[in-house]
């Protein structure tokens, strides 16, 4: 993600506990900080989200059981680009990537 | 808005009720608004609206306005400068996660307040199912995958092996969740529109 040019935090680098921590301290961290949230537990987030939808945004990625549809890494960069192009504001949003995967 | 005496509340609630929905109802008694019908159209909105009317909550943030206002508050460094100093002073056994507890792993816990069936990796915020299928997206080895993610490796080895013989409660919530997504209206595919 960094070398497609996205400025990149992730818990650890933010603080030395919060790699551990739960849900809501990333969600608090990520929001105070005003920072896009990147997740792989859409559920969890869906539900923070609902509850407080105003933050930078959060990006989950769903994973499907079925290989073929496996987002990798580079899958997930693809899909914030699309994300992006598609001019959809990322604030006080969620957006479930695999949706963006072409 | 409409404004009805107590009495014609009482001889037609359901009419009010209903009325409520559109907008809220001041009740009055002895011509003094004394209460306020507010129709609930989403569950959500109960938390919201309970939390807003809250007296506790109220009293909470006034005392932290007036704080703010003769402290100047906290900066945002300084609050977690505080989080952590905070942390770091706490026992060890207290920094885990409630209700966490171990199976036969030396790498796992289970957290069923989570509600998930599988396991999580120890001291880390993550499945199992999301550590192996990020190494199989990615075809990455136990070793790479530790490297990639801060992890020991025999913490990783450990995930796969759960994985091989839990396979079936890693499949179960990932089709949960799917489930979940889309009784909520998000979207998991691309549309058929989409370039």
């Amino acid at each position: 993600m960094s070398a497609a040019g996205h400025d990149v935090e992730t818990p650890g680098d933010a603080r030395s506990w919060l790699s551990g921590a739960d849900d809501r301290a990333h969600f608090m961290h990520a929001k105070a900080a005003g920072r896009t949230l990147l997740t792989l537990n859409a559920r969890d987030f869906k539900e923070l989200h609902d509850r407080d939808p105003v933050h930078a945004g959060i990006l989950a990625v769903y994973q499907d059981n079925d290989p073929a549809r496996d987002m990798s890494y580079r899958d997930i960069v693809q899909a914030i680009a699309n994300l992006e192009s598609t001019g959809m504001p990322i604030a006080d949003a969620l957006w479930v990537l695999n949706a963006y995967r072409w | 808005m409409r404004i009805a005496p107590v009495a014609e509340i009482k001889a037609q609630l359901s009419a009010f009720i209903k009325a409520s929905e559109e907008s809220p109802v001041v009740v009055t008694k002895n011509g003094r608004p004394v209460a306020v019908l507010i129709g609930i159209s989403d569950e959500d909105e109960i938390e919201r609206l309970l939390l807003a009317h809250s007296k506790k909550l109220r009293t909470l943030l006034e005392a932290a306005e007036t704080r703010m206002q003769t402290t100047g508050g906290v900066p945002h460094d300084e609050f977690w400068r505080r989080v952590d100093a905070e942390y770091d002073a706490a026992p060890d056994d207290q920094q885990d996660h409630p209700g966490e507890y171990d199976l036969h792993y030396q790498y796992l816990v289970t957290r069923p307040e989570k509600g998930r069936r599988q396991a999580y990796l120890k001291g880390r915020n993550m499945t199992v199912s999301q550590l192996v299928y990020t190494m199989r997206a990615n075809g990455l080895s136990a070793e790479e995958a530790a490297e990639d993610l801060n992890l020991p490796v025999e913490q990783v080895r450990e995930a796969q092996a759960y994985y091989q013989v839990h396979c079936e409660l890693v499949e179960a919530d990932a089709e949960e969740e799917k489930r979940y997504l889309i009784a909520q209206g998000v979207q998991v595919e691309p549309s058929p529109v989409s370039p």
